[in-house]
């Protein structure tokens, strides 16, 4: 039986690294969900944020001032990514064997460039860490926390409240309808695709502050996110943190109890039973 | 029988190979391609036939591997002996997960490809913290290797050489077969390879089973060629991806597919690496499934038939029917209905339905928009299930059998909107019915039956064509050759008119006039009234889901009920 | 005001709508009715930018809009009840009413738009924050055509607001038809049932396999002549 403090920090670790997957799913989530697209591309994306963070970390600049360049590139590419899908009428099945090419010619060239050696980040953000009576809190995995929850409030309001969430909301739905009542579909897509694109920029931000980086890395994290968003609901932005959340604190609680290897039969057993059980939930 | 005799000397021809002596490379390099070529041809006898896309066949393959190597280091068995356990146990698994996954209802897709991926995962899982792995792995040196050949790397060779042979022979016997008539038309449409009489959930599960047990083989062999198996390089994500990606490169939908896929990929990343490209091979792989997913759906094989001529197809022998019921009508019910009650999500689309269908007639089943006339076809053929009520056909009851059933005992429809398996060539199309259907013919005799259809109907010309480049009428008249080719004795039409011409109606009425003439029972559904009135022997009158009026067509288009229930009420 | 030429409309190589002209007036309400597959939905759709117009011209106040974007004709006062209500059935029926005003001449008389739809169906002011998908048939129907009153339209299109209701409840929908016409919006009703459509039909136009078979004044037709165009000879 674990200590109390032992329970305690591992409940910690188990929000930190659900909040990243929450960040992880909640692009994922909003293309599958809202645009039919199924982006396995999405991770190969992240890690290729993160191999830009270490590079232009490792060159002077703050790390979170990369986001000033990779975001704008990844909104390029996630437009690029949805202008294709409808120009070829790709379907959403069709979309996951495309991307999945898209992951192996990523992945190629994050070894071209980067070598398969394993990469750290060395930046200041890395030594700080908070003390809250006997936890303790890395400033980086404070910082994903931070960001994960900000960036899914910040889109659940943005869907909920605004005229273009709503819009977005409605073209998914019934895309010639929104139409009809003067919703530009096609420029909303783009946009969306273009945000999804961005988020994993950001959660490679945070996976470069975090994680060691090899090119390996980037199919360990495939399955569990799938859970995560498959759990959470396709399309909703805050779904994926909650369910992202839940998993990485079963995961650490089963981990702590049991040995760390056991740790991934819990999302696939979740996700298992919920697409037995409830399929149309998804 | 050529193909496969040719498969058998093409194996026998490289088994030679060994005997030429060459450097050990050569022979690892054609042990990957043939490893490979199983792995992808048994993926694709369920996935690609039949369009369930299974991101799990690692598990499978999986599965092979961790038992021969738990037998041979654990147990002691011969290694040859293992093989064949491996094929039942794989089998059996997948057999399990199938029966529960397939009654499941609408798991398809890409929800399909996850629950797949997900069992590989908790497989992984389980074998990584049980005694079967524990963690470190499995040695297999201590494994003795079967003398089969002068040196391993060829006993390897002649292995996998031999699974491929099997796994190429057992992939083409089942394209051809029922079973994979029956897959191919559960790709483009499973509900209604059903209706015609496919049974799907069984034929999905034999070609699970007979995948999983080739995977599971060629996992057992694996294990020794690597001699150590660890739960990381098992089930690590590359397997199920790389087998998706060969065979798609290949294309699914031919029993050489995949082969072809395998080895051009083995080909292609073995190039790279020797040149110290290896990087470079992975992105132009990655490229290739790209460009191959948007320009060539169909595959380099595919797209090689595609282009080769199409061969005539063989006339039918002219229109002979045998007189298999009485043209004359008599009293007796073929089908009746009673109490039949169906709802969607609060709308009540049929609330209690009387109905009789005799032998020899046409009934017409008309009534305004929204009042229960398909839902009641749907119900009858087996599409829905009736919430309640009682059908009963030829002395059956009917309404809790499965539509597979109902069909071969006769019963065959048409859909308002034409529903033609896509991928599947006219003839392929008419022949399946008559496979499945209430004849149940053998292939051959079938596909005779098919063309007798197709001339009947007028679309001979067009046998090999696909159904998207039929124009609407031409797609009508396919479905009506579809559910005759069945010979049923009940023949159900929704709405087979709308859409057509006027002269084209005419000549459908014809038509139908004649289909009843040789002996089979109508029920239709329209709308153009003039040809209920030339056609319907007696008329059913529905309208918010109850049967209002029936009689004879002049009789009861009438009667001021049923006028208003069209043309609304004459007063407020 | 809204002027239909010619129009011939396909879908794929089969022609649904063939040569078809027809004109509606200011606050004038035109009937189209026919057997079923006899084109109306298709043309309900085409009017409102839901489905290609292959040839003809459509002219709104003497404009061609037939080229335009879908998303552009709602901007020249077009509005579509569609057959089967298609609402957003996950959002609240306020969000689906707001949706309506989304052009940009719309949006910023949302609010009193909002106000008059609740006027005309008050039932549905006290359910506005409640998810359309949960409301009754007529309900639903009621936020059909709500939302398309809130893009402030010059021609609202309707396609069989009848369907699947009980009487009683298209009695009510109908009786508002004429205080929306009167509001200044013209309207084009697709009906299967005739007697009701030509009660509130200043004009009818009766459809048979892509074609008019006849048009005029509901007092000016005989019931033989409407039997015939609609039942066929």
């Amino acid at each position: 039986m674990p200590s109390l403090a032992l329970l305690a920090q591992s409940l910690a670790s188990g929000i930190f690294i659900g909040a990243l997957y929450g960040l992880l799913g909640l692009g994922l989530s909003l293309a599958w969900g809202l645009l039919g697209q199924i982006n396995l591309a999405h991770f190969a994306l992240a890690f290729l944020g993160a191999y830009l963070t270490y590079q232009l970390g490792t060159a002077g600049l703050d790390p979170l001032a990369t986001l000033a360049i990779v975001l704008p590139a990844f909104f390029v590419f996630g437009a690029a990514l949805h202008w294709l899908f409808a120009r070829f009428a790709v379907s959403a099945f069709n979309s996951l064997l495309v991307t999945f090419g898209l992951t192996v010619i990523i992945e190629a060239a994050i070894q071209w460039i980067w070598s398969a050696d394993f990469r750290r980040l060395e930046s200041h953000y890395a030594d700080i860490r908070y003390r809250v009576g006997t936890l303790y809190i890395p400033l980086p995995e404070l910082l994903t926390l931070a960001l994960a929850v900000a960036l899914s409030l910040a889109l659940w309001a943005a869907l909920r409240y605004t005229d273009f969430g709503k819009a977005l909301r409605a073209s998914a739905e019934d895309a010639s309808m929104a139409q009809a009542f003067g919703v530009n579909a096609k420029a909303l897509a783009l946009l969306l695709s273009g945000i999804s694109a961005a988020l994993a920029g950001v959660a490679g931000l945070c996976i470069a502050l975090s994680y060691t980086l090899a090119p390996s890395q980037i199919y360990a994290w495939v399955g569990v996110v799938f859970a995560v968003v498959m759990l959470g609901g396709l399309g909703s932005a805050l779904g994926p943190l909650i369910a992202g959340i839940v998993i990485g604190v079963s995961e650490a609680l089963t981990m702590a109890f049991t040995a760390p290897s056991w740790a991934p039969l819990v999302s696939f057993s979740l996700l298992i039973a919920l697409l037995l059980l409830r399929p149309e939930k998804i | 029988m050529r193909t496969l005799g040719a498969l058998v000397a093409a194996g026998v021809a490289l088994a030679g190979v060994p005997l030429l002596e060459l450097p050990a490379f050569y022979e690892s390099f054609f042990y990957l391609v043939f490893f490979w070529t199983v792995l992808a041809t048994s993926w694709n006898i369920l996935s690609g036939y039949s369009g369930y896309f299974s991101f799990g066949h690692g598990a499978f393959f999986g599965t092979g591997m961790y038992t021969t190597a738990t037998l041979t280091m654990k147990a002691g068995m011969p290694f040859l002996w293992t093989l064949p356990v491996c094929a039942g146990i794989a089998a059996l698994f997948g057999v399990a997960i199938g029966a529960v996954v397939f009654r499941a209802g609408r798991l398809r897709g890409e929800l399909f490809a996850l629950l797949t991926l997900a069992v590989s995962y908790v497989l992984a899982t389980v074998i990584l913290n049980t005694p079967i792995d524990g963690g470190p792995g499995v040695s297999l040196a201590a494994v003795a290797i079967p003398r089969l050949a002068a040196t391993p790397p060829s006993t390897f060779y002649l292995l996998a050489l031999a699974a491929a042979i099997v796994t190429l022979a057992v992939a083409y016997q089942v394209q051809y077969s029922p079973l994979g008539r029956g897959l191919f038309a559960i790709h483009d449409d499973e509900d209604v390879a059903e209706v015609l009489g496919v049974p799907t959930y069984r034929y999905k599960l034999a070609a699970l089973a007979i995948s999983c047990a080739l995977a599971g083989v060629a996992g057992g062999i694996h294990a020794l060629f690597v001699s150590y198996v660890t739960v990381g390089e098992t089930f690590s994500i590359v397997v199920p991806l790389s087998v998706v990606l060969m065979s798609v490169l290949g294309g699914t939908r031919h029993w050489l597919g995949p082969a072809i896929g395998a080895a051009l990929i083995t080909a292609l990343l073995y190039a790279f690496t020797a040149s110290d490209y290896a990087v470079a091979g992975r992105a132009a792989v990655g490229l290739i499934l790209i460009v191959v997913i948007l320009f060539m759906p169909q595959g380099v094989l595919g797209q090689l038939l595609r282009w080769t001529a199409r061969p005539q197809p063989k006339p039918g022998s002219g229109l002979e029917f045998t007189h298999r019921h009485a043209a004359v009508q008599d009293l007796a019910p073929l089908l009746s209905a009673s109490g039949v009650s169906k709802a969607f999500a609060g709308v009540q689309a049929l609330a209690g339905v009387d109905l009789v269908v005799r032998r020899g007639e046409i009934l017409g089943l008309v009534g305004p928009n929204g009042s229960g006339k398909s839902t009641l076809i749907n119900v009858v053929s087996g599409h829905y299930r009736a919430d309640s009520g009682r059908v009963v056909f030829a002395g059956s009851e009917i309404e809790r059998l499965s539509a597979h059933r109902i069909a071969r005992l006769g019963i065959a429809r048409t859909y308002q909107i034409p529903r033609p398996f896509a991928h599947l060539s006219v003839l392929e199309n008419v022949t399946l019915p008559a496979m499945f259907g209430h004849a149940a013919l053998a292939r051959a005799e079938a596909e005779r039956e098919a063309m007798r259809w197709l001339e009947y109907t007028g679309l001979a010309s067009k046998a090999l064509a696909l159904p998207g480049e039929l124009n609407l009428h031409q797609r009508k008249f396919l479905e009506l050759a579809r559910a005759l080719a069945a010979r049923p004795q009940l023949l159900l039409l929704d709405e087979v008119l709308s859409g057509l011409t006027p002269s084209e109606i005419d000549g459908a009425i014809a038509l139908v006039r004649d289909i009843c003439a040789q002996g089979a029972s109508i029920v239709f559904v329209e709308h153009v009234m003039r040809a209920v009135m030339q056609l319907a022997d007696r008329i059913v009158v529905l309208s918010y889901g109850r049967v209002i009026a029936e009689g004879s067509p002049a009789e009861v288009m009438g009667r001021p009920a049923v006028v208003e229930a069209y043309l609304g009420k004459a007063h407020a | 005001m809204l002027e239909v030429e010619r129009i011939r409309v396909s879908y794929g190589a089969a022609a649904a709508i063939v040569d078809v002209s027809l004109t509606i007036g200011d606050r004038e309400l035109v009937c189209v009715v026919g057997p079923n597959g006899a084109g109306k939905t298709t043309l309900i759709n085409a009017l409102a930018g839901l489905h290609r117009i292959d040839s003809g011209a459509l002219r709104l106040d003497g404009r061609d809009v037939s080229r335009l974007a879908p998303h552009r004709y709602c901007d020249h006062g077009i509005a579509i009840v569609p057959e089967g209500r298609r609402l957003f059935t996950g959002m609240t029926v306020r969000e689906n009413l707001e949706l309506g005003a989304y052009r940009r001449a719309a949006r910023a008389k949302r609010a009193r738009s909002l106000e008059r739809v609740c006027a005309l169906f008050p039932v549905l002011a006290e359910r506005l924050e409640a998810r359309a998908g949960a409301l009754s048939g007529g309900q639903q129907q009621m936020v059909a055509i709500g939302r398309a009153l809130m893009s402030n339209p010059r021609v609202l299109l309707c396609d069989e607001i009848s369907l699947g209701l009980a009487p009683i409840v298209i009695r009510d929908l109908y009786q508002t038809l004429p205080r929306i016409k009167a509001a200044g919006t013209s309207v084009v009703l697709v009906e299967q049932d005739i007697v009701q459509a030509m009660k509130v039909a200043d004009r009818v136009y009766c459809f048979q396999e892509g074609r008019l078979s006849l048009t005029g004044r509901p007092r000016d037709l005989t019931r033989e002549q409407i039997h015939r165009a609609y039942f066929g000879s």
